[in-house]
């Protein structure tokens, strides 16, 4: 049977019980005007279609952001403020476009009847008619559309529609959300690697996908007895003690791993490091030398690096704590003891007093060799050695010079042990015959020490009678107070013949002038220093020194014997004025000098130890008489010029400017050779490598690094360059 | 050429040159004191240095031993540097001196050898043998067979040997450190006025030395 058109079939009545259009716009197959069903329909169809140009947009969207991403990520390209405006319009565009494009193409009833009657043919296109029929037209259709069950192919469509616009919007939203929530910290951390910047290991842990995970420690040597430090390549400069090794480990992308070093100086360029691998896992080891080195780590997806910055294991401190002095004796069966410390920034394997006795003189010396104390294996830091120094055990004579000192070796197995040593401390045994040298070798601490210790007493005796002055008749004050007056003169004159002996002029002082003997004086003074010292000129000398300094140890430039003098004049002035007091019977007045008196005694005494050999003969050769007397020709070579040492700092300038045009180019290339430029300056000019590296935490934060580049660029000049107009010297005047 | 017209050199002009004779705390610095003069007598004599008249004691931890381009250290007992000379040593070599030293035992086994070798190298690194070919000995005078020997040397005292090469410090190309165990210490403590007995003036190898400090 064949149904006629717009009559309604048989089995359309049977199907009958399909949905029908709700009055909200769903479908609902009891409802009896077709026409509304139709609209609710292409409402719900349009819905859909909504849906779908959200997802659409919602991908367009997705794409330049994930462009965006790759390339700063893969490629280094920085996400400036440029680059995020052309993606965000480009994002915008892809949204409204589709949106627009949905607005102008709105789903009506005809669209609606026409996917209806693709999927129910027997409607014969009533529907479409139907759609936009006139009611007269409209009355005429409805039985016919009515009698065809299309309410359920079309509820099938509304779903189908529904379903996949949800699923595309889904799928957009999911992917926008994958890739919009974690980018922003990968982006960072990527960036941040990228520009050497400190990144915190949460970062580092969420590297940009497909980056190679891995794990870095230092591993100090052994000797050191250091524990194994975990450090990131966040592009950072870390120390570490020469000798050390950076193990890296990574447990996949062994074949995309590629691993370079390069150390300060080195001009041939970074050299790749061979990895160790085990299937998938790999591990490599760098070694730090004595210079700083980079490592260069890249896996295809990011580069990291480190700076190591190589520290020398110290060499150990060693002090002689006694004998304080040299000493001279003439018992040769005197034991000296001997006590000395240590220290050393890891820990000392050898600590022992060292000991020379030579004997002889003239052209024959014989020397023997000896330790005392020695302390070996693997000790503390700190470490102090004592023994005892048996001049009758070792024989020694009259004539015979010990030298003694403190010898400490650390463990250092990287450059082998390094010696400390203390200053050495000699001890002679004079000769029966050598009393004048000897009596000279040996004044000048004895009277020191007692003028102190008198001085002292001195001054206590006067603090005293002051105390007990007001108990006291008058006549017992001034008899005490010139008692120690008297003293205090006695006392004075000793120093003063001390001062007199060794500031004396003459062949055995310590302290002659001469024509061309090297010292600053001008011919009047030299005239003037050549008079014959009395004691009153060593008066004046006393208060020409206290007058111009109220101290005088503070000449840095001094020889020890002035050094040591000085202090002595200004005691010899502070003990006149002492004495001029107590015998005046005013012993409260006499304090003050005397208290200056004993501080510049000891200063004297602390004074650096004195030449007291004498100065060598003086042999003047007559120039003028022999000039050019001699017959012997002179054949000397021609002389060639020394090749001119290399500028460091003006190759360090250079690469310097390079890097810094390098750098408003290519930011990612400009910021890589600021990092090798401190590298090489790490050592060389630590001022450049912390300029640049403030430089490049201000290039890492986006702050301006400018202050501090022109920091680095002055430091690397170091020499100002005169251009040709700048005048040598000007006044300013016009 | 001739000395004379050698003479006639640059050397000539600038500031005077003062042989400067270097003291230290241990041992016995002062135990060649007519070197400095035999030195000044032969530069004198042979070139147109303008060179002071005497020599000067310049104690190793001061200043005042910048102020000279050669030093000369030398003696029999052991050398033990204090830091502050060690460092001043140091602080010397690196501004262009020169220091000649001179082991007073010609013995490479006593007590100057073994200690002032061991400071040296503290501050410089190892010595190494100075080739005899080396400009030292064509600096003024040449010497074809590297350092003159020493009559000390010949007769064998110290360590009985003949020693062939000078030990030194180079950097750059320039010796900083030249070290003698040939005893000139005693070769040249002679008065200058009895040169004219000697059969061979090795003291000109002194000329060279101050040469090489002031041009090299």
């Amino acid at each position: 049977m064949t149904a006629t058109p717009f009559e309604p079939s048989p089995l359309a009545t049977a199907s009958s019980a399909s949905p029908r259009p709700s009055p909200r716009g769903t479908l609902r197959d009891d409802a009896s005007d077709p026409h509304v069903q139709l609209a609710a329909l292409a409402r719900l169809l349009g819905r859909a279609r909504a849906l779908r140009l959200v997802a659409i947009a919602l991908a367009w969207a997705l794409l330049p952001v994930l462009v965006l991403a790759l390339s700063h990520i893969v490629l280094g390209v920085p996400s400036r403020t440029g680059v995020a405006i052309v993606a965000i319009v480009t994002g915008a565009i892809g949204i409204v476009t589709p949106i627009r494009r949905g607005a102008r193409q709105r789903v009506t009833a005809t669209d609606a009847a026409l996917w209806v009657e693709r999927a129910e043919p027997r409607l014969r296109y009533a529907l479409v008619t139907l759609a936009d029929a006139s009611p007269a037209e409209r009355a005429r259709l409805e039985p016919f559309v009515r009698a065809v069950p299309w309410h359920a192919p079309a509820a099938t469509i509304a779903r189908a529609r529904l379903r996949q616009s949800l699923t595309m919007l889904g799928a957009a939203v999911a992917g926008f959300a994958l890739a919009l929530w974690p980018w922003r910290e990968r982006s960072d951390a990527g960036a941040a690697i990228m520009r050497g910047a400190p990144v915190p290991p949460s970062a580092i842990a969420t590297l940009p996908p497909g980056a190679v995970a891995i794990t870095a420690r230092l591993v100090p040597p052994a000797y050191t007895r250091a524990p194994d430090r975990p450090v990131a390549l966040d592009g950072g400069v870390v120390e570490a003690i020469e000798g050390t090794r950076l193990e890296i480990e990574g447990a996949a992308g062994a074949a995309r791993v590629v691993l370079r070093v390069r150390e300060a100086g080195d001009t041939a360029g970074a050299r790749a490091v061979t990895l160790e691998r085990s299937d998938e896992a790999w591990r490599a080891v760098v070694r730090v030398g004595a210079q700083p080195v980079a490592v260069l780590l890249a896996d295809g997806i990011t580069e990291r690096s480190l700076t190591i910055a190589a520290r020398p294991d110290s060499v150990p401190e060693a002090s002689l704590d006694l004998p304080a002095t040299d000493v001279v004796t003439r018992d040769t069966t005197a034991t000296i003891a001997l006590r000395g410390r240590a220290h050393d920034d890891i820990g000392i394997a050898d600590a022992r007093l060292e000991w020379i006795l030579t004997t002889g003189g003239g052209e024959q010396f014989a020397a023997r060799t000896g330790v005392l104390g020695a302390r070996t294996g693997a000790l503390d830091r700190d470490v102090a050695v004592q023994g005892t120094l048996d001049l009758g055990a070792l024989g020694v004579k009259p004539g015979d010079v010990l030298h003694v000192r403190l010898a400490a070796r650390d463990g250092n197995a990287v450059r082998g042990a390094q010696l400390g040593t203390s200053d050495t401390r000699v001890i002679r045994i004079p000769r029966s015959d050598e009393g004048d040298s000897v009596a000279v070798e040996q004044l000048p601490p004895s009277p020191v020490d007692t003028s102190v210790i008198s001085q002292r007493m001195l001054l206590l005796l006067t603090e005293r009678l002051v105390a007990r002055q007001r108990t006291l008749a008058r006549d017992a004050v001034v008899a005490e107070s010139r008692r120690i007056g008297a003293q205090q003169g006695r006392l004075r004159r000793q120093v003063g013949a001390v001062i007199f002996m060794r500031t004396g002029d003459t062949p055995g002082g310590e302290h002659a002038h001469f024509a061309g003997d090297g010292h600053d004086h001008t011919a009047s003074e030299l005239a003037q220093l050549q008079q014959p010292r009395t004691p009153e000129a060593v008066l004046k000398a006393a208060e020409r020194a206290t007058a111009i300094n109220a101290t005088l140890d503070d000449h840095g430039d001094e020889t020890p014997v002035v050094a040591v003098n000085r202090p002595l004049l200004e005691a010899y002035n502070a003990m006149w004025d002492a004495s001029r007091a107590l015998d005046g019977a005013e012993p409260a007045s006499a304090i003050a000098p005397m208290r200056r008196a004993v501080a510049a005694i000891q200063r004297a005494r602390a004074a650096e130890r004195l030449y007291l050999r004498g100065a060598p003969p003086a042999v003047l050769v007559d120039i003028a008489k022999i000039r050019l007397t001699g017959t012997d020709s002179a054949r000397a070579d021609a002389r060639t010029p020394l090749p001119a040492r290399p500028d460091a700092g003006a190759a360090l300038a250079t690469r310097l400017d390079r890097a810094l045009v390098l750098l408003a180019r290519v930011p990612r290339a400009g910021t890589d050779s600021l990092r090798l430029l401190r590298l090489d300056a790490l050592a060389a000019r630590p001022v450049l490598a912390r300029a640049l590296d403030d430089a490049l935490g201000a290039l890492a934060t986006g702050a301006d690094a400018t202050t501090a580049l022109q920091r680095a660029r002055r430091a690397a000049a170091l020499v100002p360059v005169r251009g040709d107009a700048t005048p040598l010297w000007s006044t300013g005047a016009p | 050429m001739t000395a004379r017209a050698h003479g006639g050199s640059p050397l000539a002009t600038g500031d005077r040159f003062t042989f400067a004779t270097v003291q230290y705390e241990s041992g016995d610095w002062d135990s060649a004191p007519l070197v400095a003069a035999n030195v000044i007598d032969a530069v004198a004599r042979f070139t147109r240095i303008d060179v002071a008249p005497s020599g000067t004691v310049v104690p190793l931890a001061s200043e005042a031993l910048l102020r000279h381009p050669l030093a000369f250290l030398t003696g029999h007992l052991p050398v033990r540097f204090t830091a502050a000379e060690r460092t001043m040593l140091g602080r010397y070599l690196d501004r262009g001196g020169l220091l000649f030293v001179d082991d007073h035992n010609h013995d490479v086994d006593g007590p100057f050898h073994r200690t002032c070798t061991e400071e040296l190298a503290r501050v410089t690194g190892a010595l190494r043998p100075i080739p005899n070919t080396h400009a030292l000995y064509r600096s003024f005078f040449r010497f074809e067979n590297g350092p003159p020997n020493t009559s000390h040397e010949l007769n064998g005292w110290g360590d009985n040997l003949v020693h062939e090469q000078l030990l030194g410090a180079e950097r750059d190309g320039r010796l900083r450190v030249i070290y003698s165990n040939k005893d000139y210490s005693s070769e040249w403590s002679f008065h200058p006025e009895n040169r004219k007995f000697l059969s061979v003036d090795n003291v000109r190898f002194g000329v060279n030395l101050v040469v090489y400090a002031l041009t090299r």
